[in-house]
């Protein structure tokens, strides 16, 4: 339903109602949720991919003084 | 202390409002976003897009707030030099618009936050650079919700860019009819089968339409589904792609015929820049609109002197090759803008005072006026008296060069109709002239029939 989206507890933790004063076309919002998970998806194997290069490319000399790349969770 | 004015176009959003008092530009925040305002503030987001010169800078204003019952602060944001709007821009900056609003939500996303908007005529430009000005328009991520701003910005941005790329550049003054946005059914009506091949344009455009005729009345989704951190960010640049595979080139000899001032040897031009150089070092305008500029080479005399120049003609060719030199210059004293002197932009929206028209946003401290008569008074018939008032209306000091009828641009315009300017002559010109403007000075070009003129204002 459109209306649970825009239902989201607020910082206090309180449910708040959080209507757009713009309204942002049912279509347009349908829309993006049939695609956004494509294309979130490869936003998010982009990350996951760019994170096993860095870890394969980067040959540091003396392995014990290099920090480990902080994760980064994909998708988040 | 005067009384405030609030900006007849900010009244959509009731999170604030701009207003002016005593001539100093202010925005109410109300207590409604005092929250977003403090998170903009808090999370970094409002520096870093300051720094990046994507956002107006602002400081806290001790004005009292015109709506004291709502208002949770008063803020006094810096002042853009001129107004102006997306129908007033070429492809390049309708283009460089368009990937600022995309940047800054990224780096909102980035800071969890959103813009819940993207509505063009919140981008203004410094010389060459897009910047926002409602700093009200960001808000709290709500990762599971679809982005409020993607329906305007395809509407204002994707597919005024797209029609002027694909269909034919004119197309951006679809947006003076469609105050928000061309509707996207009619974008992919008008535009060639061949978009439909472009992932992007097929996504945000056709398919975009499509969804927004399925589903016109849903009161709920037919999908269950919700967005995720990285949905958002692949929608943005997805449109980024899309935005940034867009061009758009003037060729042909329509445009290329423009660029050169061929009824003038070298040494005339060289005459034509200093007479008006020394004219300018004369005055010392505050500002100077720059009418029938082409590429803008006469205004660069006033914008490279540091006097904010605005460089209007009615040829996308010329502006677009004007915006690419400034891209280049950097200077944030010239802003090349597409405007039809014969037709100029006239004042739009609720009660037609949410877009000003061009004379609203005037008077200019001097205009230039350069090889630009012949083109009102015989290509647009306009009588030589009703150019002067308007003129008057609009400028104090007047930089005009009459080119007379036995000139080959005149000629070329009258070779096919019947000459019925009886007065266009210089005599004509300066009786015209009298009641309003009182001739300071007036010059001949070297090498031509051409003479310059500088007026006053009475």
């Amino acid at each position: 339903m459109i209306a649970n989206w825009l239902m989201v507890p607020d910082i206090g933790g309180k449910a708040q109602v959080l209507l757009a004063y713009l309204d942002p076309g049912s279509g347009s919002f349908i829309l993006q949720l049939l695609v956004a998970g494509i294309l979130g998806g490869l936003v998010a194997l982009r990350m996951s991919w760019g994170k096993i290069k860095a870890r394969f490319s980067r040959r540091p000399p003396e392995p014990d003084d290099t920090p480990t790349p902080p994760e980064a969770k994909p998708g988040g | 202390m005067g009384d405030a004015r609030r900006q007849p176009a900010s009244f959509r959003d009731r999170s604030g409002f701009v207003f002016t008092r005593d001539g100093r530009l202010c925005r109410q925040v109300n207590q409604s976003y005092q929250a977003e305002y403090e998170l903009l503030l808090g999370s970094g987001l409002y520096q870093e897009l300051v720094d990046q010169g994507l956002l107006v800078a602002h400081r806290d204003s001790s004005e009292p707030p015109p709506d004291p019952a709502l208002a949770f602060k008063v803020l006094e944001p810096e002042r853009i030099p001129f107004i102006s709007y997306p129908y007033e821009w070429c492809f390049g900056q309708l283009k460089r618009a368009a990937l600022a609003t995309l940047e800054i939500q990224k780096r909102a996303l980035a800071r969890g936050q959103s813009l819940k908007d993207a509505s063009a005529f919140n981008i203004q430009f410094r010389g060459p650079r897009p910047v926002l000005i409602d700093t009200l328009s960001f808000e709290r991520l709500v990762e599971e919700r679809p982005w409020i701003g993607y329906r305007q910005f395809c509407q204002h941005f994707l597919a005024p860019l797209a029609l002027m790329a694909q269909v034919d550049v004119r197309l951006s003054q679809l947006l003076r009819v469609h105050i928000d946005g061309i509707p996207l059914d009619l974008a992919a009506r008008l535009l060639p089968a061949r978009s439909r091949f472009r992932p992007g344009l097929a996504l945000h455009i056709h398919l975009h339409a499509g969804a927004q005729r399925r589903y016109a009345d849903a009161t709920s989704a037919a999908s269950r589904g919700r967005m995720t951190r990285s949905g958002h960010i692949g929608m943005v640049e997805n449109l980024e792609a899309t935005v940034r595979g867009l061009h758009w080139e003037p060729r042909g000899t329509a445009w290329q015929s423009y660029y050169e001032e061929t009824n003038y040897s070298a040494a005339g031009i060289e005459n034509k820049l200093a007479l008006t150089e020394s004219i300018l070092t004369q005055i010392r305008p505050r500002s100077v609109w720059d009418l029938g500029a082409n590429t803008g080479m006469f205004s660069r005399l006033a914008s490279r002197q540091g006097i904010f120049t605005l460089s209007i003609d009615s040829d996308p060719g010329a502006v677009e090759l004007n915006d690419r030199a400034c891209v280049k210059e950097t200077s944030a004293d010239l802003l090349p803008l597409l405007i039809d002197l014969a037709n100029p932009s006239p004042a739009l929206g609720w009660q037609n005072e949410e877009r000003m028209s061009l004379r609203e946003r005037g008077p200019a401290d001097a205009i230039l006026a350069l090889a630009l008569i012949h083109h009102l008074a015989i290509a647009n018939n306009t009588p030589l008296s009703d150019i002067a008032a308007w003129f008057s209306h609009m400028t104090r000091w007047l930089v005009l060069e009459f080119v007379p009828k036995q000139d080959s641009q005149v000629q070329r315009l009258l070779s096919f109709r019947a000459d019925i300017f009886d007065d266009y002559n210089e005599e004509g010109l300066e009786k015209a002239f009298a009641g309003s403007f009182r001739i300071v000075s007036r010059q001949p070009v070297h090498e031509s029939s051409r003479v310059l003129y500088l007026m006053e204002r009475r």
